[in-house]
Formats: C-alpha cells, sequence, structure tokens
C-alpha cells in the first residue's frame, strides 16, 4: 500500500511497466485523471537492475562458500580427533546464534533471523553428527524429536514464524519417524503438541498450526495401528480429521487460522479415504475386533464433535463432515466390536459408504466454493472428487468401457466446474462494479 | 525475508543455550557408559560395510541382537542368542501371536550377559525390568520375526570408520577370522562400542 509523503516502493521494472499500461487503459476509459495516474505511479519505483544483480550474486557466493566450507570439513572429518570435531559442532551452534544476536543488537532483524535459521540447522546437523562421533548408530525418532523440541523453543525465543514451521515440519517428522519405529508416540505426542499449537499461536503462525494439527492424523494413524487392526484404526483418523476440521469453527470465519485447521482436517480426510474406499481394507479390518473401552471413547468423541458442531453448521462442507463423522462412529460402533459379521457383504457395504461419503465432501466443498467464493474448497473440492474417481476407475481398470465412461464423466464434470466457477467470478465482478 | 522478524538478542542467546544444553545433555547421555561402563566383549555374527551421509561404518551384529526365548534356553545358533524368561511377562496367554507382535514393538527389555569360556559373554536370560547383580544389556524389540523370537536393537550396530576401513573388517569377517566388540555397558544398561576387535587385537578407526 502506498501512502503520501512515503518514498517510492521499489517493485520489478516489468510489474511497474504492466502498471503503466494498465493506468494509461484506465485514464483512457475515463476511470481515472491523468493526475490521479500520475499521483499512483508516483508511489512505485523500479528495482535497479545493478542492485538486484549484486543481491543474487552474494547469495550464490554464500551458497557456493557454505557447501565448499562443508565439502572441505567433510574431506578432513575422518582425520579430526574426536574432541574437535565435538568442538566444531557445538561451536558452529553457538556462532551461529552469537552472529544472530549481534545482528538483532545492530537491529538488521533479517539477518538476525536467517542467521538463527541458520543455526537450528546446524543444531539438528549435530545432534546426527554427534552419534556418529560416538560410533553409535542413535535412535532417529529421538534424534527428530530432540531436533523439534530445540527448534520450537528457539522459535519461541527468537519470535519466528519461518522457525516455527520448521519445528512443526520437524514435529511431523518425529511422528512419522517414530511411528515407523515402535508406534508408540502417544504420550509424548500428548505433552508436545499443545505446545506446538502454542508457539503456533503466539507467534500467529498459520502454517505453524496447519502442520501440528495435520501431525494430529498421522499420531492416530500409527497410534491406531498399534491399539487396534480393526475398523477402530482407520476410523479413529478419519475422526481425528473431522475434529481437526471442526476446531477451525472456534475460529472466525475467513481467518487463517481456521483455514489452518480446516485445510489440515480435509487433508487427513482426504488421505484416509483412499483405504477406506477399497473392499479389500474393509475385508482385513472385519478380520479384528477392538476391545470396549477404545470403541466407547472413539465413538463419544465422535458424538461430542457431532453434537458440538451441529449447532453452529453453516456451509454444505460443515454438513458433510459431520455426516462423515456420524457415519464413521456408526461404522466403528457396529463393525469394531464384531457386531456385524465379517464377510464381502458388509465390506462392499462398507465401500460403498466410504465411496459415497468422498464424494459427497467433494461436492459440499465445490458448493461451498461456488457460494462462498472459496478457491481453497474449490481445490479440496476437485481432489475428493478425483480421489473417488481413480480408486473407482483402479477398481474397474481391465473394463475398457466402465474406464472409459468414468473418464469421460470426469472430463465433463471438471469441465463444468470450471464454468460454473468462471460464472460464479463473473457474477462476482458484475455485483461489486453494480 | 523469510517472514516478519520480531526477535532480539537475548531471544538469540536463549536459543543458543537452549540448543547447546539438548547437545551437552545428548553427549553425556551418550557418552556415560563410554566414561563409566564396564568394558565386555561381545562376539560379531556378522559385519558388513556400510556408508551413509554420516559417513562409512561396519554394520556388526551380535547373537544378543537376535533373542530365542523359550523356558527351556534352547534353540540359539551361531547368528542368535537362546535365552530364559525371566518372570511372568513372556507367557501371557491372554495374548494372540500377531497381537503380541503388534504391542511388544518397541518395548524395553534387559538382556543378562556371562562371560563363555572363551572370554567373551553371551546372553543367558531376558527381563523387563534389570537384574541385580548381573550385566544387564538394555535394548528394545525392534519386531519378532518369528512368535519366540524376538529382534532387538541396543544401539551396538554402527561403527564409523574411515572412508575404505570399513570393508577391511567386513573382509577379515569373511575370511573366519574372530571379530569382537569391546563394548561399555552402564549399570543402568546402556551400551556403546569402545572399539572393534579382530582376533583379538583393536582395529585402527
Amino acid at each position: 500500500m502506498i501512502t503520501a509523503g512515503d518514498p517510492p516502493v521499489r517493485i520489478r521494472k516489468s510489474r511497474l511497466d504492466w502498471l503503466d499500461a494498465q493506468s494509461r487503459g484506465w485514464h483512457q476509459a475515463g476511470i481515472i485523471d491523468e493526475s490521479t495516474r500520475e499521483r499512483i505511479l508516483s508511489g512505485y519505483a523500479a528495482e535497479s537492475a545493478e542492485r538486484r544483480a549484486m543481491a543474487v550474486l552474494v547469495l550464490i557466493a554464500i551458497l557456493l562458500g557454505s557447501v565448499g566450507l562443508l565439502l572441505l570439513i567433510g574431506y578432513n572429518w575422518d582425520a579430526i580427533p574426536r574432541g574437535a570435531k565435538l568442538a566444531l559442532l557445538m561451536g558452529s551452534v553457538a556462532a551461529a546464534f552469537t552472529a544472530s544476536a549481534v545482528a538483532y543488537g545492530k537491529g538488521r532483524e533479517a539477518a538476525g533471523e536467517t542467521l538463527a535459521f541458520a543455526g537450528t540447522l546446524l543444531f539438528g546437523l549435530s545432534i546426527f553428527l554427534v552419534a556418529q562421533v560416538l560410533h553409535i548408530q542413535g535412535r532417529d525418532p529421538d534424534a527428530f524429536l530432540w531436533w523439534g523440541i530445540g527448534v520450537f523453543a528457539c522459535a519461541a525465543l527468537v519470535r519466528s514464524r519461518a522457525i516455527a514451521v520448521e519445528a512443526s515440519l520437524i514435529f511431523l517428522l518425529w511422528v512419522f519417524v517414530e511411528g515407523t519405529f515402535a508406534e508408540h508416540t502417544a504420550f509424548t505426542f500428548v505433552l508436545l503438541w499443545p505446545l506446538a499449537l502454542l508457539v503456533g499461536y503466539r507467534l500467529e503462525s498459520p502454517w505453524t498450526v496447519g502442520v501440528a494439527a495435520f501431525a494430529a492424523g498421522l499420531a492416530a494413524f500409527f497410534n491406531g495401528i498399534a491399539l487396534s487392526h480393526s475398523s477402530l484404526f482407520l476410523g479413529t483418523v478419519a475422526l481425528t480429521g473431522c475434529a481437526v476440521y471442526a476446531a477451525g469453527r472456534l475460529h472466525r470465519d475467513g481467518t487463517m487460522m481456521r483455514l489452518a485447521w480446516e485445510t489440515s482436517g480435509l487433508a487427513i480426510l482426504l488421505i484416509v479415504s483412499i483405504p477406506l474406499m477399497i473392499t479389500q481394507v474393509h475385508q482385513e479390518l472385519s478380520a479384528y475386533t477392538a476391545g470396549a473401552a477404545g470403541i466407547v471413547v472413539a465413538v463419544v468423541a465422535g458424538g461430542v464433535a457431532l453434537a458440538g458442531g451441529s449447532w453452529r453448521s453453516r456451509s454444505a462442507t460443515d454438513q458433510v463432515v459431520l455426516a462423515a463423522a456420524a457415519a464413521v462412529c456408526v461404522w466403528i460402533a457396529l463393525t469394531a466390536p464384531g457386531f456385524v459379521p465379517a464377510g464381502s457383504a458388509s465390506a462392499r457395504a462398507a465401500t460403498v459408504l466410504f465411496s459415497v461419503l468422498t464424494l459427497a465432501i467433494g461436492v459440499g466443498l465445490i458448493r461451498t466454493a461456488l457460494t462462498s467464493d472459496r478457491p481453497t474448497d474449490l481445490a479440496y473440492g476437485v481432489l475428493f472428487a478425483l480421489v473417488f474417481l481413480i480408486v473407482r476407475w483402479v477398481s474397474v481398470l481391465a473394463n475398457l468401457l466402465w474406464s472409459g465412461l468414468i473418464l469421460v464423466a470426469a472430463a465433463g464434470g471438471l469441465l463444468l466446474i470450471a464454468r460454473l466457477w468462471r460464472g460464479r467470478a463473473t457474477a462476482g465482478v458484475a455485483g461489486r462494479v453494480s | 525475508m523469510i517472514s516478519k522478524p520480531l526477535g532480539s538478542s537475548a531471544g538469540a542467546l536463549g536459543a543458543a543455550v537452549v540448543c547447546l544444553s539438548i547437545l551437552f545433555g545428548m553427549l553425556v547421555g551418550h557418552a556415560w557408559p563410554l566414561w563409566f561402563g564396564r568394558t565386555i566383549l561381545l562376539p560379531a555374527a556378522a559385519a558388513s560395510s556400510r556408508g551413509s551421509m554420516h559417513g562409512d561404518y561396519v554394520n556388526v551384529t551380535t547373537p544378543a541382537m537376535t533373542l530365542v526365548v523359550r523356558a527351556d534356553g534352547t534353540g540359539g545358533s551361531a547368528t542368535s542368542a537362546a535365552v530364559r524368561p525371566v518372570g511372568p511377562w513372556w507367557n501371557d496367554p491372554s495374548l494372540p501371536p500377531v497381537q503380541k507382535t503388534g504391542r511388544m514393538r518397541g518395548t524395553l527389555l534387559y538382556v543378562q550377559l556371562e562371560p563363555s569360556d572363551g572370554g567373551d559373554y553371551r546372553p543367558v536370560t531376558v527381563s523387563r525390568q534389570p537384574v541385580p547383580g548381573a550385566v544387564n544389556l538394555r535394548g528394545v524389540i525392534r519386531r519378532t520375526p518369528q512368535p519366540d523370537t524376538l529382534s532387538v536393537e541396543y544401539g551396538l550396530d554402527a561403527f564409523y570408520m574411515k572412508q575404505g576401513k570399513p570393508e577391511a573388517v567386513a573382509a577379515a569377517f569373511r575370511a573366519k577370522r574372530r571379530v569382537q566388540l569391546e563394548v561399555a555397558v552402564a549399570s543402568s544398561g546402556r551400551a556403546r562400542i569402545r572399539s572393534l576387535l579382530i582376533d583379538g587385537v583393536p582395529v585402527s578407526k
């Protein structure tokens, strides 16, 4: 935004040329007069080509120099004594943060944050190399856990959103690595997850919150499979997706935090919908039963989410996600205790149920996108519809007739959505002009 | 730059203190057995040369890493160790084998070692708690390839060496020479490799 008295904002020359051409067109169309055009243009100036070129050259030099230095250290790594290696590792971390502190002290905040960011990367590198120095394979999940804890603390102390996003990505990685290693992440996850969210909220970082919210789905997956191989396993993941989506409703409409929760919830639902639309998966799940406690907790949690969300639900997406939560609760209550006999008929019925739900979520999202002008919902709606189509297409891959019909229908559906979206956008513009 | 920064010098120094404290804690935790542990020898059941982003290393296995758990203590081989379970944890009849596999993965256990006639230490029993007076090796169950067999990790499977050196150890093992791990075991059961021995002589790193 430009304000009277401020120096001109530096933008790329191509962008300034575009603004010049556009404003000329507005002037010729009588939308603005010449003095207004000149006032608009005076608020901007083209970036100096030399300055940009110099910045790029310095950046490349720093990058090449850093890689070269790391390679030189790597080349001599074996010859460096153990104590010197440890001193080098810890010294590099200390140096990066000290340089960051100096930069902050001089008011060069961007440099301070960049150096602190580099410090967190060196910290991670040091964690892994300490194990190497001491001849241990190390337990990778623990390395990611401590790296994540340290980086979250750094994000909170330096008050950097970039470092907070880095920390949440490491946290997500930890859930994955720990899950594949031992499957028992529940206790540590319950301790760390609120802290991750706290840092995300304190720094007003939707990306941090979104990634941490998505980690809940991943944790539900690994802990669910450790708890039971029955329908409770994937059902818990689906309910987590619904709960994460519902958590978005605690925020005001249109805020980035709400979008972060909703997007993560939908991402979890999208991923878990793939196995839930496959009959063989349901046959596998139906071979197992779950303990009463787990089923009661899952169904009650789903019921509470359902009751809490239904009072305030407004959009078509909200309605279909709540419907999905209700359907998953019923499905768990019927199949996990073994009330429904295992067999191909029940597996097929579950496949149909979740296929319909996936398609309904897709349609609900597209409808919300069209009525509320939300591109994210449109993207997710199309993704849900495509996932439904691909999974169903794979099941009839050998049949050329059905394959052809499905693909033609998909193409037609996408063109129709594109037309509706364009029509909605045109109507919106017309409405705003009038 | 990356995002709108809000930090301060004190914050950056605080971050340094946190990161260095974690690193120092890990360093002490890892090095503790090497400083204060009891040194024992474990026979190598296999040795192969590996490389990773961390560097080149010898991947060593010892029979204690594959435990055949039976009440009569039979079933061991050159690459696995037969051990007796201590306590009632092993024979829980309420768990079917598949469920047991899922639940035991990641479980902490202690393997009790005793010296053999050859001078190295062999596993004799396995328990969920350290046995007082015994040399307890602390490990984590990675998987159960058979209902009575546990694959256990102790953090002893990598010995980092200079580029090309691990292959010499692997070659010595293939040539049927005696390869042993010199291991430091702390009173907590945590263990770290001190060195590798070929025919009783420590290899240079």
